[in-house]
């Protein structure tokens, strides 16, 4: 699902729902660390809200970039979008992304771009389990049209 | 007033927008007040402006680096010391030394946790507040030289006897858990501000060279009023800084005695502070060793001789013990640091002496 269209949703992020089902989760499975985004952002929920919006406008931004590096070869670009991108995912606490970007910078930096390309697709993989976490009703198929707020 | 005249000021410098609000919001949230800089050129002139002594630097960053800032604040050499806390999602001991090299304090491990963040600028802010006590110290000692009529040797050798007594005592049962290795640098650093109240004596009374009367006496007694009351002020601004707690029993109570005939308030016993204890015996020492305008140098026989008699009047009797355990570094020390000394030695022991010449004021 597009980032933007996340964002635009009036009850995204709903960070009280997800630090609640994040108990239900082990570690490297769960898409947000929610009780350590929280604790970075000194307990303010609006704020930690105002995070996630932040970490999801560049997203989309930032895979859009990446794809466009790749397919110029330029490997530095690779290597500072996906930098950016793990730093960007750290602050949000969005453990699996920041990995993703972690192994994508690195393996851009050893010049080794065919080994970055498949990772774009996990990347977008993980955004799709990180927004449905955030927000499971909002994200179901049979969604009713009112829950998009348009 | 209890609280410091400002929150201290954090210079954060990252090209990342989000870093900056996260790490904003975590100062903001501990009491700093917070400036951002989007790169490192854009914090040397925030530096430049003298108002920061913490920053909080991201490593990687384009146009100037995390390292070129930190180099580029070390540069500057001349003015106050800088605290740089260097932020990096980077580890190896290379990384480390590549920093450190750079000027780096400390290093942040990206994403940063907020409990870590603060107790890593209050090990800063600690290490700046030694510089700031050195420096307070020492332009008040400058300005209680000013006003004193000995040379800055007596100064000197008074913050050295203090030190004596205080490492003595250090070592003896009684006073093991009342002083410590802080204690004694406090009290080498503190001591020579005893008579920093003298600033407020007249002139009149302060450089008269003849016997003072009944008045003037009472003037120049102020001076423990004078300088306690001001360090009560510095104290009671910065409670934290403990220095200046120590700085102000000694200016109040150095000329107390232990029988409790003293000024300004008649302490007794161990109700004067421990700190205005040593400095007592350590002053009237060198007093009494030294010529004065009223009295030429006593002989260390003599001096120890008047000090031992005051054993439990003017003195606490483990004060005496203690200089008498310590005589030789005493008469080291005096003969280190007294210059006229060996001219003065052949005409003391033809003076009477007396206690209205052994304790002048």
């Amino acid at each position: 699902m597009p980032a933007t269209d996340v964002i635009l949703r009036p009850d995204w992020p709903n960070l009280s729902e997800a630090i609640a089902r994040s108990g239900e989760l082990v570690d490297d499975q769960r898409p947000l660390n929610a009780q350590q985004l929280v604790a970075r952002c000194m307990g303010n929920l609006d704020f930690a809200a105002r995070v996630i919006r932040k970490f999801a406008s560049r997203f989309e931004e930032d895979v859009c970039e990446l794809t466009t590096s790749l397919d110029q070869a330029d490997a530095p670009a690779v290597a500072r979008i996906a930098h950016r991108l793990k730093g960007t995912a750290a602050n949000a606490a969005v453990d699996q992304i920041q990995q993703i970007a972690h192994t994508m910078e690195a393996l851009a930096r050893d010049n080794k771009l065919g080994e970055v390309r498949p990772l774009v697709e996990q990347l977008n993989l993980a955004w799709d389990r990180f927004v449905e976490y955030m927000n499971p009703e909002a994200t179901r198929p049979s969604a009713p049209p009112q829950a998009l707020g348009n | 007033m209890n609280t410091p005249a400002h929150n201290p000021r954090v210079l954060v410098v990252d090209d990342d927008d989000l870093t900056l609000d996260m790490l904003s919001n975590a100062l903001a949230h501990f009491g700093y007040d917070v400036t951002i800089a989007h790169n490192g050129r854009e914090a040397m002139e925030w530096i430049r402006t003298g108002q920061y002594r913490l920053v909080v630097s991201d490593w990687e960053m384009p146009e100037m680096s995390g390292l070129d800032l930190c180099r580029c604040i070390r540069e500057r050499g001349r003015c106050h010391y800088i605290y740089v806390i260097l932020l990096t999602s980077r580890s190896g001991t290379h990384n480390v030394v590549e920093g450190l090299n750079a000027g780096a304090d400390e290093f942040l491990s990206k994403p940063f946790d907020p409990q870590e963040l603060l107790v890593r600028l209050r090990v800063g802010e600690r290490l700046l507040s030694l510089e700031s006590r050195d420096v307070t110290i020492f332009s008040l000692a400058k300005l209680a030289e000013s006003r004193d009529l000995e040379t800055g040797e007596h100064l000197e050798r008074m913050r050295e006897y203090c030190r004596v007594l205080a490492e003595y005592l250090a070592m003896q049962p009684k006073f093991k858990p009342l002083i410590d290795g802080e204690f004694v640098e406090l009290i080498y650093l503190t001591s020579p501000l005893h008579d920093i109240g003298k600033v407020g004596v007249p002139d009149r009374v302060l450089l008269k060279p003849g016997r003072l009367d009944e008045e003037e006496l009472a003037i120049i007694r102020e001076h423990a009023a004078i300088g306690g009351r001001t360090l009560d002020a510095a104290s009671a601004a910065y409670p934290e800084a403990e220095y200046l707690q120590m700085a102000r029993d000694i200016a109040w109570h150095h000329h107390e005695r232990y029988d409790g005939t003293g000024y300004p308030h008649q302490l007794s016993g161990t109700d004067i502070p421990l700190a205005a204890r040593i400095v007592a015996l350590a002053d009237v020492y060198d007093a009494l060793t030294t010529q004065r305008v009223y009295k030429p140098a006593f002989s260390h026989e003599t001096a120890r001789d008047i000090i031992v008699e005051e054993r439990g009047a003017h003195f606490d009797p483990d004060l005496v013990d203690a200089f008498l355990a310590c005589e030789e570094r005493f008469i080291e020390i005096r003969r280190r640091l007294d210059h006229d000394h060996s001219q003065l030695r052949p005409a003391v022991a033809t003076v009477e002496v007396t206690p209205e010449i052994a304790f002048a004021t």
